[in-house]
């Protein structure tokens, strides 16, 4: 079996065995890295002799009981501060910044032995997965290179670089990423992994997440994961996620918008895909009920006021005085103008526009209360729907990845059609799952969703529907013969 | 002439005496050198956006509100005010907008013999921002340094109702509510140091008029001289202009204390802030247990110990008005009663002798080295007639000087009154023996030359000798 | 349009963001779309709703005032465009 698939307890296994060597993985990862990053640019920052450093202080413990993340290759998002690598958020104005703290995740998977590959390449601040707006370039998707990955973090664990990875989720990164990738991608409840250091360019719907390609290997990390951060009450109880797998409850109701296919630009072929996903969910026993959620189809757009409108303030602290990239101007204000300017992306600079926009007195009750009500009414409508049902379904994305050259230019539109299905998870803080489904040769995902803190039954149906392992993009299969 | 009346709101920030920050454990010591007392929270650094909520500071913020008559929010909520500025590290500053910890409350202030209640609009907990220092003044700087120690310092602002007629009722009304908030130890209020500041929102309209005049925000008044002398001088200016048919621009002006003066600022960016709720800051429930104990903790006010002062220790107004204008000083005059009981001659004692060498030597009553206790001995060593009270005078300088005890100062230098007849009357021999002039003038009636005579005993025994004593064997002897 | 062409100049300004040409006239062209959507919703009476403007339900939680150690100096500084030994640098305050 090629090492770079094996999962976390098998990488566990056979190191214990000593069938594995790390050095040995070590040197199998970091060749396919540097071939990887020259086709995908997946990686930020990918430095080998960082990685053979990990390696060597994992080789060289004595521990006896190892932790469950022995020797697993992981890869963070390029927005999760670390302290041996810089941390980008793939702009320009932090394009040289080295935090002086790690997020408290990284310290996390740190802990438990895990050996970071790379801080991986996404969208500016996080934000959209267009492939329109890294200042170090677009990820290109491992399935077909004209296409956008929506984030390096996804197509590093599609193309088996890394066991799992690290990404945040604004209003569905991770879970759209996952969807272009063929990954699975789940954003726990708001909260549930620590938010300290995660670079958050809207922090009431951001949320760090896993993405994999194993069930049981998301479960390990979201296990390690979901502790208490410094400013959140203990965790009620915590299941043991890895263990609770294959539970899933007898009679589990799925509940469908019954009008799920009236998203914009959604694709024929995802639409009769889903159709298909549904029957064969109904034939393994499963019980679906469509239900009428109103005011679903306002989630993207409430996410995007509220997002622009929180996006403005949080990157407010990028001003060229503490840190980071500045252009000089004759005094202050015109010194913040240029570096600001010259230092977003143009889709940064109109967000945050718009983000000003919206936070002017004139629109502030209009658009941003309003928005904020209606963020309500929908949190109220999921909990109501959650309660008569375990999970709710739909696609996790309209289309396929979107050409990287499309013209005009797709992604840019507000607000953004591929959040269409994701946005609402964001907006309630429920978690949410990707499970990675294929058509046309290229993957998209269907989204489960859950109420809060019922992150085990979002594994549990992922794990039901994971017959078989998980296909490879023909990519990862080149990278096989690296 | 139309006769105008003045408008006038007060702005006043006070620094907390917490020992970190609002938001960061990072220290707020003052006078540290820059940027030493800051990290990635306080400092703005990207993924510091975790803001840790002092509960300390909660708490002063509760108890300012309580202090000051103020119905206190249920939920505690925090919001930014978003602006660009170099001494602002996030691009927002976070404060309480649209739920203040304190609203509706009031501070009983005494204007020309009357009570008058000053409107408290609100109270509320934010954070500082940091300090920036210019190359030469702010005008021709060619670039400014920024230091972040102050950045998110706790504050608390509390915002007056336009209830203020007059410079002085400012004036007052600021001196009563910083003795209001140092009685509840929540701020040491040195507007020297920058840890009080106070902003004055001043419009005039004619008099009888109900409708608000355009008001000009004061800034930079450094002390409660410059509050007076800058409001005063804007009720000046905006009269001049109303008078000449003019307008009032509104705008913010600077108190030039070296002028004597306020100035525009000529602001050229007309800022609109933003605000919203801080997404990261999630509401906080304050629990009743926890606000009875801050109320618990709420010493005895000003108002409520003058009236006790007055009513119980018979203490004219003016002496109850100095004693309790300083929660130490009150403290210190009650503690001294514990050992002596005599309410108006400690009261004098006080005020004359102790306050009079504190002012002399530039000292709070806080850094005396004569315990409460020792003074009541002392006073109590006069009326037992152990000392004079002109002994008493030299020896209560020695105690404020070295601490010592009265009796150890006595003691060793010998001070103790001469009551003892028998030696007394052998000096009173000898001086009367030494000065036959003085007798024969005593015996005809001047008696000044008694006084004299007096004297000279006194003189003898270095003040030593009990007047009244040497008085009484005096008149005996020339009387015979 | 023109009017919010205006009122995009200002919020730019307010966001220290200058657009080009280009990237206002895309702004309005994609601002269509976003606020006939925003009309729509705009229409749904919500008067007695409340807002939801955090991601979780949990309250906040209070710290102890106790010191913990800040960055050393250097740190703090390393990662500024300009500084002294001290202190950061900004361009002059006033515009003329
Ligand atoms: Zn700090």
């Amino acid at each position: 079996m090629d090492p770079a698939n094996l999962s976390v307890q098998q990488i566990t296994a056979k190191i214990n065995k000593k069938e594995l060597l790390l050095t040995e993985l070590g040197a199998i990862l970091a060749g396919r890295s540097k071939y990887a990053q020259k086709k995908l640019n997946l990686f930020i920052s990918f430095d080998p002799q960082l990685f053979t450093e990990q390696i060597k202080k994992n080789e060289q413990s004595t521990q006896v009981n190892r932790p469950p993340l022995w020797g697993v290759p992981v890869a963070i998002a390029d927005n999760i501060t670390t302290v041996d690598q810089k941390t980008t958020c793939a702009s320009r104005l932090l394009a040289a910044y080295q935090p002086p703290f790690e997020a408290q995740a990284v310290s996390l998977l740190q802990e438990n032995g895990a050996l970071l590959i790379g801080k991986t390449n996404l969208e500016e601040f996080g934000l959209g997965c267009a492939g329109n707006s890294s200042y170090f370039k677009p990820v290109k998707n491992p399935w077909d290179i004209k296409r956008t990955a929506g984030s390096g973090a996804a197509a590093a664990v599609a193309s088996g670089l890394a066991t799992f990875a690290l990404a945040s989720d604004v209003r569905g990164e991770i879970r759209q990423a996952a969807s272009y990738c063929g990954v699975i991608a789940l954003k726990p409840t708001y909260g549930k992994i620590p938010r300290e250091g995660l670079i958050d360019s809207a922090s009431s719907l951001e949320q760090t997440g896993i993405l994999a390609r194993r069930v049981s290997d998301l479960a390990w990390a979201l296990q390690v994961l979901a502790v208490p951060g410094n400013n959140n009450p203990p965790a009620v109880k915590r299941p043991l996620y890895p263990e609770i797998l294959g539970n899933i409850p007898a009679k589990t109701r799925i509940a469908v918008p019954a009008d799920w296919d009236q998203a914009p630009l959604l694709e024929e072929g995802i639409k009769n895909n889903f159709r298909e996903q549904l029957n064969k969910l109904a034939r393994v026993g499963l019980e679906i009920n469509y239900v009428t959620l109103p005011h679903f189809q306002y989630a993207s757009l409430v996410a995007t006021i509220i997002g622009a409108v929180e996006a403005f303030s949080n990157l407010s602290n990028l001003d060229g005085v503490r840190f980071g990239y500045r252009k000089e101007g004759k005094h202050l204000q015109e010194m913040y103008i240029k570096t600001r300017s010259a230092g977003f992306s143009s889709k940064l600079k109109k967000f945050l526009t718009l983000g000003g926009l919206l936070s002017t007195k004139k629109y502030y009750n209009s658009h941003f209360l309003q928005g904020q009500k209606m963020r309500s009414i929908i949190k109220k409508e999921l909990l109501d729907c959650l309660q008569e049902n375990e999970l709710l379904l739909t696609p996790t994305t309209p289309c396929n990845a979107i050409l990287l050259d499309s013209s005009p230019p797709a992604g840019e539109e507000l607000p953004d059609p591929a959040a269409y299905y994701t946005a609402a998870a964001n907006l309630a803080g429920f978690p949410s799952l990707n499970f990675p489904v294929s058509t046309n040769g290229l993957p998209y995902g269907l989204q489960f969703m859950a109420k809060k803190e019922d992150e085990g039954v979002l594994l549990q149906i992922a794990f039901l529907l994971e017959k078989e392992p998980i296909k490879w993009p023909i990519f990862a299969l080149e990278l096989q013969e690296v | 002439m139309t006769a105008f009346e003045a408008v006038i709101g007060l702005e006043v920030h006070v620094e907390l005496l917490t020992q970190t920050k609002l938001f960061c454990s990072c220290s707020t010591d003052f006078g540290a050198a820059p940027n030493t007392q800051v990290c990635p929270i306080c400092l703005g650094l990207p993924g510091g956006n975790t803001p840790r909520l002092n509960k300390k500071a909660v708490a002063y913020a509760i108890k300012t509100a309580l202090a000051l008559n103020c119905q206190v929010a249920q939920e505690i909520t925090f919001d930014r005010k978003n602006y660009f500025y170099a001494d602002l590290p996030n691009g927002y500053q976070i404060t309480q907008h649209f739920h203040p910890m304190g609203k509706k409350g009031f501070l009983p202030v005494n204007v020309a013999e009357k009570t008058k209640n000053i409107g408290i609009h609100q109270v509320h907990l934010e954070e500082d921002a940091g300090k920036m220092f210019h190359v030469g003044d702010i005008l021709s700087s060619p670039f400014s340094r920024v230091d972040f120690n102050r950045a998110s310092v706790p504050l608390v602002e509390i915002v007056t109702e336009p209830d203020l007629r007059t410079a002085e009722e400012a004036r007052l009304f600021l001196q009563k509510l910083r003795n209001t908030l140092l009685y509840i130890g929540i701020s040491d209020c040195k507007m020297e140091e920058g840890s009080l500041r106070c902003d004055a929102n001043i419009s005039l309209r004619p008099l009888g008029s109900k409708e608000l005049g355009v008001k000009t925000e004061l800034k930079n008044m450094n002390s409660f001289r410059a509050v007076y002398r800058g409001i005063e001088y804007e009720i000046e200016r905006q009269t001049g202009i109303l008078q000449e048919g003019g307008t009032v621009i509104p705008e913010t002006r600077h108190w030039d204390e070296e002028i004597g003066a306020t100035k525009s600022m000529r602001e050229k960016l007309s800022e609109s802030y933003r605000y919203f709720p801080d997404p990261v800051l999630l509401p906080l429930k304050t629990d009743t247990k926890w606000l009875e104990e801050i109320l618990y903790s709420i010493p005895e006010l000003p108002d409520s110990r003058y009236k006790r002062f007055t009513e119980d220790y018979g203490l004219p107004p003016y002496d109850a008005e100095v004693l309790t204008s300083s929660r130490d000083l009150a403290d210190y005059y009650e503690q001294a009663l514990q050992t002596y009981p005599e309410h108006k001659n400690l009261s004098n004692w006080i005020m004359s002798e102790l306050m009079g060498l504190l002012n002399a030597n530039n000292m709070e009553i806080t850094a005396c080295k004569v315990e409460p206790p020792e003074l009541g001995d002392l006073l109590k060593l006069i009326d037992q007639g152990t000392i004079s009270g002109k002994i008493a005078k030299t020896v209560f300088e020695e105690m404020f000087t070295t601490g010592e005890k009265p009796e150890k100062i006595i003691r060793e230098k010998g001070l103790t009154q001469i009551s003892d007849e028998e030696t007394l009357l052998k000096i009173v021999d000898t001086v009367v023996t030494a000065h036959p002039g003085s007798v024969e003038d005593y015996h005809n009636g001047k008696n000044k030359a008694l006084g004299f005579l007096v004297g000279q005993v006194m003189k003898e025994t270095k003040g030593q000798a009990n007047p009244r004593l040497v008085n009484k064997l005096l008149q005996k002897k020339l009387s015979n | 349009m023109k009017a919010v062409q205006e009122e995009l100049k200002g919020a730019a300004w307010d966001a220290r963001i200058e657009l080009t040409a280009t990237e206002t006239k895309e702004l309005l062209q994609e601002l269509q779309n976003f606020f006939k959507l925003t009309r729509q919703l705009q229409k749904i009476n919500l008067e007695k709703t409340p807002a939801t403007y955090y991601g979780s339900e949990k309250t906040n939680t209070l710290r102890e005032d106790v010191v913990q150690p800040s960055l050393p100096l250097d740190v703090s500084l390393v990662n500024a465009p300009e500084t002294d030994d001290s202190c950061f640098l900004v361009p002059r305050i006033i515009e003329e």
